[in-house]
């Protein structure tokens, strides 16, 4: 099968959705299909063989963050010659409604198109406005995916129709076998809590984990917290020096050294504050074998299994972040426990099975048409 | 205002009102078309699921009364009358073709029920049987797939009935004489197709063939199923 993935966000700069569409792209190659990868990009960035760049990307806040973007006549012509050039049998958009690539793709594709849904937080606003432009392109959309149930309900309701539920994939075996470093690896008087994601976001919640550190310290004095993503920590440096002190700022990882991260900690904690749709990077810590204690969101309480799998507390609530975390600090067999459960869980999220799932949505596509 | 600018202000509304209507047909023409292709593979993806069931009745793996429950749902499936296309205007008056889809429906929600029972923790005996996998393997995905096609049917479905029932689109007789579609509304046995990416994950019999067995295919056994016959 000729299958064409768009991407709208630069596919240079690390994020969800251009992780899921690049592993996608290499589950489907792997699996004998030709895949082409339309995303913005740097000129002169090292891409993948699969992927076409479709022009620089302009940052542009949208939907709460600042994104990588591509628009205009000239990326619009450059979408139109990948789309005829490729001759697909299936175009797979994602996040169709992001003023990009994909939003683009969709206004010129003739071949049936899949689009994938990311986001629980459509800005309702926006799209009440935009909407009566959008939607006879949004017709065109054959079959809706949602990552998850979240996202799923975000779709039904603001752009009505149905969409069905494919989970992000991870690729478990990776974070079950990586390295644990000794650097990063906690010991019972100085455990070690871990955080990912991009610091400049407040809704990742990094200053809940900051309120609640003078309270881990108090108990755990040891305590170290290891926070990796991009972005300026501001939340860090409003610390007391003693309490900032337990926190060390790793910077952007590369996957191996994420997995290396998430292996070697004895917690990994999710503070955000709203507005995720899935929380992949909960499903890399549980495949890695490391206890989770996350706030009490839909999509993560979703992905803990109400909370078997992993620890919930109130969102944006430092002391219940605290309270969370000593719990499970405290009892190393309930921790041990209860990352075993993750790991058994993660499975379901594992790359051969949404791949599979992902096939299958694209071949009942294209029984219809040949039918 | 002279006599010229009125006529060219017509002129004008005519030419948007013109545009307006050819855009809309367009769009309506591309959502009945999903509709059909939509519709022809759910099609498909049901008498794909009604002969894995029929595989799956007749393999050996299940006690022989359940065995034969299930033989009994996936031939009713299979030989239930198909009504015309959705979007067909005859034969017969639309009444008939409702209770045809409905008694379809009907048959394919006995059809659900049957393989949920079958497919229960603990009902397949795959001691000795090397090929258990493969044959409910195949089963739980010719599952997932209806429940993907039908979604995606109903989605094009509903879509195409909220732009019908527009005043302009009704007044201009755009849809001409196809009938109006509706909803596929059936038990899926949607929880049983999720199960199949859960731990333990059955092995998808063919990942990225869309090859239905010889002698099922929609076209061999329903000649009335697709659109356009």
């Amino acid at each position: 099968m000729r299958v064409g993935l768009v991407c709208p966000y630069s596919f240079d700069v690390p994020g969800g959705v251009q992780a899921h569409v690049r592993d996608l792209a290499a589950h489907l190659g792997a699996a004998g299909h030709h895949v082409s990868v339309l995303a913005p990009a740097e000129d002169g960035a090292e891409l993948p063989p699969f992927v076409v760049s479709a022009g620089r990307a302009v940052p542009v806040p949208y939907n709460g963050s600042v994104s990588r973007l591509r628009f205009g006549p000239v990326a619009a012509a450059r979408v139109a010659r990948w789309l005829d050039d490729g001759g697909f049998d299936v175009c797979h958009l994602h996040e169709p409604l992001a003023p990009s690539t994909s939003l683009l793709a969709l206004w010129a594709a003739t071949c049936p198109v899949v689009a994938t849904f990311h986001t629980a937080n459509l800005r309702s606003r926006a799209m009440q406005a935009a909407y009566p432009l959008l939607r006879p392109s949004l017709e065109k959309i054959a079959a809706r995916i949602a990552v998850s149930e979240d996202a799923r309900r975000t779709v039904v309701e603001h752009i009505g129709g149905d969409a069905v539920v494919v989970p992000n994939g991870v690729d478990t075996r990776r974070f079950a076998t990586a390295a644990p470093r000794p650097e990063w690896t906690g010991t019972p008087g100085a455990p070690v809590l871990a955080l990912l994601g991009r610091l400049d976001e407040p809704r990742k919640g990094l200053h809940v984990l900051c309120a609640a550190l003078p309270r881990l310290r108090a108990a755990v004095p040891g305590v170290r917290v290891l926070v990796a993503g991009h972005g300026a920590a501001e939340p860090v440096r409003a610390l007391a020096p003693a309490d900032a002190a337990a926190v060390e700022l790793l910077g952007p990882l590369d996957e191996p050294a994420k997995a290396a991260l998430l292996r070697s900690a004895d917690v990994y904690v999710a503070p955000h504050t709203g507005a995720e749709s899935f929380g992949i990077v909960l499903v890399e810590a549980m495949s890695a074998g490391t206890a989770v204690a996350a706030s009490d969101l839909g999509a993560f309480r979703r992905v803990l299994g109400d909370g078997e799998h992993g620890r919930l507390f109130t969102p944006g609530d430092p002391a219940a972040l605290a309270g969370a975390v000593l719990e499970l600090l405290a009892d190393p067999a309930a921790r041990a426990g209860l990352a075993r459960a993750g790991q058994l869980a993660a499975r379901t999220y594992d790359w051969a099975a949404v791949a599979t799932d992902v096939l299958r949505v694209y071949e009942t596509v294209t029984a219809g048409r040949r039918a | 205002m002279t006599p010229l600018l009125w006529t060219l202000l017509l002129l004008l509304v005519c030419c948007l009102l013109a545009w307006y209507l050819t855009a809309t047909a367009a769009r309506l023409d591309r959502l009945h078309h999903r509709v059909e292709t939509s519709r022809a593979s759910l099609d498909a993806e049901l008498a794909r699921r009604a002969s894995a069931a029929v595989e799956l009745a007749t393999s050996g793996l299940l006690d022989p009364a359940t065995a034969l429950l299930l033989a009994d749902a996936a031939t009713a499936s299979l030989d239930a009358p198909r009504g015309p296309g959705p979007l067909d205007p005859g034969p017969g008056t639309r009444e008939e073709q409702e209770r045809c889809d409905e008694e379809r429906w009907w048959v394919e929600t006995a059809l659900s029920q049957a393989l949920t029972a079958a497919l229960a923790p603990g009902m397949v005996d795959a001691r000795g049987r090397p090929d258990a996998a493969d044959v409910v393997g195949r089963a739980r995905g010719a599952v997932r797939r209806v429940e993907l096609a039908r979604r995606f049917h109903n989605d094009a479905v509903m879509q195409a009935r909220r732009l019908r029932a527009k005043r302009l689109v009704r007044w201009a007789h755009l849809a001409g004489h196809a009938r109006l579609p509706r909803t596929a509304d059936f038990d899926d046995a949607a929880a049983l197709g999720r199960r199949d990416t859960a731990p333990d994950p059955a092995p998808d019999p063919a990942p990225g063939s869309t090859v239905v067995p010889p002698g099922t295919s929609p076209s061999d056994r329903h000649p009335d199923a697709g659109p356009g016959s």
